[in-house]
């Protein structure tokens, strides 16, 4: 017998090996093993590091505002887990981030005051698909895409899902209060849950809905408070979805336009007939030479308009030829099928121009459809006045609004240059205000707009807080005040004067070049 | 490099001077700096789907890398590095937890089919590895003993067994040529574990008539291993020798049943000059049905079927990416067996295979979490109705065999019945003729 065939001794030498490691553990690290086992929870400071941050790359200096470090991280397995973690946490007054697939750029699970994360991304199953009534229950942690390739091959679809499907969790979507491919015609997430399971900061297990039926009726809506809540209310556990057959087809048609502001306009158009597509996705052409700057067969045009359709193929077949029409009037051609269909595979791959970087820095917000050729405008302009590379690019989520996910090229390894292209985010927020919209999100960093969205309503929103979390120790420093480690609040009009001399001194600085590089062909 | 590993040893009780990964830039720092961070590779990574772990995810892994690289940041040069890290409550990394979690992998590649920002994750994982060896910071254990039992004269395979061994199951039986025009690269799995693929293997060839011969006892493992698992230093010796061998007999051709000694064999170039030309036996068993010169006599059994062929990664998605990955040759093998009525697919198959969890040099790891890979992969085979499973790849298959016996252990008491068999492409070959 070889030792390599010989799983008892490997599994002995394996533990020999790690027992060197091992360092001398904490009393939270002894109390949270006998909640969960001891292969679900770690304080090393490798594993503290890699839960510290999520998409947006956070310079050192970051955490000394925000103790953006994790004391220890814990995957629960189920609610009674996390129930249990949040007795002990309310008794020792520590702070408790969920987590799901980070995949977010606003710090929505990046601790800012420590203490413990709860990696829910680890609870990954699908634990009914209900085909009598159509809903599926899953845990937190399972992945949109995964999700969504798993209900299509059984003949069921979901009805929108994230532009970052294959990173996004379902409780992570949930908590940001989701819009994404599908919402135009399923709307966002908020429309789709059926039920939810929370437990909150004491470790009590509540059911929000009912999962059989909707929830319209009288009572408390308590399943669209944790929507959007971004984890300061109480930890997801389980969600249930509604769900729809399978569509007969699943068509992408792609329009070319001589520039994203004609694009804009034919948009508005189709937004205003009874036509309703799964997805309506918009690409300023100078997203295309980015791509074809990475070494990629990608078109040289002004602006690309996709527009996907789901349903029975003979009504597909009327609404796309009504849609040509339109889309005719304000300069779209319609390009080959092989295109559309190609546009539609990468839907998930829109920030490969990360690499020219390297780094990418994007900004999420919401505009009326009305004003879209408006905010393409102030968008294109913050570009060019901030001397930054990037690309207009963004969806549509409903009939009166539009997603822009703005993106430009910035350089992580020089520090300051990249803490002012920051300012991108701040200016482009500013746009979307102009013309009556609002940012995509507030996590960590943009939580000073709250109150200039919501004005009085935010005290009503922290009288919530209080309720369901008397103790302040679920996902503190987000959302409803910004705190920093020193419990001192940023208000926001701070955060948007920093902001604004980030800006000046994004404009005083030489403008973004590309490093030539040669990349291969992939 | 050698010597500097002899002193690692000699210190191991000295405290060691912590390696300088700042100065010493891995390879593909690009790709490091490229990562978007956007978790798509956690979807599809197998580590991830039972671990959970952040740390064991490619995403996690290349954070780290970029961590460990950086330089001092502007707060640490200001206050210093310690009161920083004490300021921020950070603390210094272990380099050996490090390492273990780079070295719980796969190597699969199945994170480059999704990458959002194409980092070629295939060669990624074992350069990085190799350059983490280099830099002096030590292997997890058993990946360091398979690399000396390579090198001791006495065994030749990761294995630890006598080189005697390693044609005892054919010596008697088939008394091969001392020339030939085609060399069966067997391979250490297939000569020490999974012989029963080297016996297919020689029925196959020898019905159909090929001059061949084996390298016999003078067969050295392929350096696959070494390659995985960083410790290059050898390779060339490995390299050398295995060519010689071939040359020896005059080869023209040589043809390995085994993945991973294809791969490492076509590494060979860059150490040794050879022109002989690599075939996987899948491809020569096609062309040998093609030309009509297998008689398929017997029937496969019914009770067997249906089976479905799983792709190692090695042989499709990786080799893919190198030059061109082998898919449908085995699947054209088997659907012209003629008792073979049909071939089952995983929904994940071809460039998007799930790895059978056995690759990469993980079983020498951690091997407890490869099997669980394994069973997540035979629960869909059941769940599809197949009754074998048939790969191309000995380590594939040893590594099934493994997770079925322990399924069936864990099944012992339970009134469900489980069945499952494992078999090489060439095994079925080798049956139906």
């Amino acid at each position: 017998m070889t030792e390599l065939d010989n799983p008892q001794k490997k599994a002995e030498n394996k533990s020999n090996y790690s027992k060197d490691i091992e360092e001398v553990t904490s009393e939270i690290y002894r109390n949270l093993t006998d909640i969960v086992g001891k292969d679900r929870v770690s304080e090393s400071n490798l594993d503290r590091l890699l839960y510290s941050h999520d998409l947006a790359p956070l310079p050192k200096e970051m955490s000394l505002l925000f103790k953006t470090f994790p004391d220890i991280v814990v995957k629960p397995r189920n609610a009674t887990d996390v129930s249990g973690i949040m007795k002990y946490a309310v008794e020792n007054n520590i702070p408790v981030t969920p987590r799901g697939g980070a995949s977010w750029t606003f710090g929505g699970s990046v601790p800012a005051l420590g203490g413990i994360i709860l990696d829910l991304g680890s609870m990954q199953e699908i634990l009914e698909i209900n085909k009598e009534n159509l809903f599926v229950t899953v845990e937190p942690g399972v992945n949109w895409k995964y999700l969504y390739d798993t209900l299509l091959s059984k003949g069921f679809l979901i009805g929108a899902y994230p532009s970052s499907a294959p990173g996004a969790t379902v409780g992570g979507w949930v908590n940001t209060g989701g819009v994404g491919i599908g919402s135009y015609k399923y709307g966002g997430i908020d429309r789709l849950i059926r039920s939810l399971e929370v437990v909150l900061s004491d470790g009590t297990i509540i059911t929000t809905g009912c999962k059989n039926v909707l929830n319209n009726s009288s009572g408390y809506n308590l399943t669209d408070l944790f929507v959007g809540s971004e984890g300061t209310l109480g930890v997801i556990t389980k969600v249930t979805l509604k769900i729809f057959p399978a569509p007969q087809e699943i068509r992408p048609t792609s329009f070319v336009f001589p520039d994203l502001e004609k694009a804009g306009e034919a948009i508005h158009a189709l937004t205003r007939t009874n036509i309703t597509p799964y997805h309506i996705a918009f690409l300023d052409g100078t997203h295309f030479d980015l791509l074809r700057e990475l070494g990629k067969n990608a078109p040289k045009i002004g602006a690309i308009v996709d527009i996907i359709f789901s349903g029975d193929s003979s009504i597909i077949d009327i609404h796309e030829k009504n849609t040509k029409e339109i889309m005719a009037k304000y300069d779209g051609k319609k390009t080959i099928k092989e295109f559309a269909d190609f546009e539609w595979t990468e839907r998930f791959f829109e920030s490969k121009a990360r690499r020219l970087g390297p780094g990418l820095i994007v900004g999420e917000c919401f505009c009326p459809v009305s004003k879209i050729v408006d905010m393409i405008k102030g968008s294109q302009d913050v570009l060019k006045k901030l001397k930054m590379k990037g690309a207009v690019v963004g969806y549509i989520a409903d009939q009166n609004t539009a997603s822009f996910m703005t993106y430009a090229i910035s350089n992580e390894q020089k520090i300051i240059k990249n803490m002012a292209s920051l300012a991108l985010v701040k200016k482009l927020t500013d746009e979307a205000f102009k013309v009556g919209g609002r940012p995509g999100g507030f996590g960590l960093y943009f939580s000073g707009n709250l109150k200039k969205i919501h004005g009085k309503g935010v005290l009503v929103m922290d009288d919530i807080k209080s309720t369901f979390d008397p103790h302040y120790i679920m996902n503190p420093g987000k959302l409803i005040e910004n705190t920093t480690r020193f419990g001192i609040p940023i208000p926001g009009f701070a955060m948007s004067i920093g902001m604004n001399v980030l800006a000046i001194l994004k404009r005083i600085m030489p403008a973004d070049k590309i490093e030539k590089k040669k990349y291969g062909k992939k | 490099m050698e010597k500097n590993r002899k002193e690692i040893a000699k210190n191991t009780n000295q405290k060691e001077a912590r390696p300088n990964l700042v100065k010493n830039k891995p390879p593909h720092l690009d790709d490091i700096y490229a990562c978007l961070q956007c978790g798509y590779c956690n979807s599809v990574c197998p580590i991830y789907r039972e671990t959970g772990w952040e740390s064991l995810t490619p995403r996690g892994k290349v954070y780290l890398l970029r961590h460990l690289i950086s330089k001092n940041s502007i707060i640490d040069k200001v206050l210093g590095k310690k009161i920083a890290d004490i300021l921020t409550s950070r603390g210094k990394i272990s380099l050996e937890e490090a390492m273990i979690k780079i070295y719980t992998c796969t190597l699969c590649s199945r994170c480059e089919t999704i990458c959002h920002v194409d980092i070629d994750f295939h060669e990624y994982w074992e350069q990085i590895r190799k350059w983490m060896v280099e830099n002096g910071i030590k292997p997890p254990p058993n990946t360091i003993d398979m690399y000396n039992n390579i090198a001791n004269e006495g065994y030749k395979n990761p294995f630890m067994e006598p080189v005697s061994k390693r044609d005892e199951w054919y010596r008697d039986e088939y008394k091969l040529p001392e020339k030939a025009d085609i060399v069966y690269f067997i391979g250490c799995m297939s000569s020490y574990h999974e012989y029963q693929i080297l016996l297919s293997t020689l029925k196959v060839f020898t019905s159909a008539g090929l001059n061949f011969t084996t390298l016999g006892t003078d067969e050295m493992c392929c350096g696959a291993i070494n390659t995985m698992t960083g410790q290059w230093d050898n390779f060339k010796k490995i390299a050398e020798n295995n060519v010689r061998q071939i040359k020896k007999r005059g080869a023209t051709k040589v043809i390995t049943g085994c993945p991973a000694c294809y791969r490492a064999i076509k590494k060979y170039h860059k150490f040794v000059d050879f022109n002989f030309e690599l075939f996987h036996t899948t491809q020569i068993a096609a062309i040998l049905i093609k030309k009509g010169r297998l008689k398929f006599t017997k029937k496969f059994d019914e009770k067997n079927q249906p089976i479905i062929y799983h792709d190692p990664c090695e042989l499709g998605r990786v080799m893919e990416y190198e030059s061109k990955g082998i898919f449908e040759t085995p699947r054209y093998i088997l659907n012209n067996i003629p008792s073979i009525n049909k071939v089952l697919e995983f929904p994940n198959n071809r460039m998007d295979s799930i790895c059978c969890g056995g690759g990469g040099g993980l079983r020498a790891v951690n091997y407890n979490l490869t099997t669980d890979i394994t069973q997540r992969k035979i629960d869909e085979a059941i769940e599809l109705g197949a009754s074998t499973i048939v790969s191309a790849c000995p380590n594939c298959k040893a590594q099934f065999s493994d997770a079925i016996e322990i399924k069936k252990e864990k099944m012992k008491d339970s009134k469900e019945k489980f069945k499952m068999k494992v078999m090489d492409v060439i095994d079925v070959v080798a049956k139906c003729i």
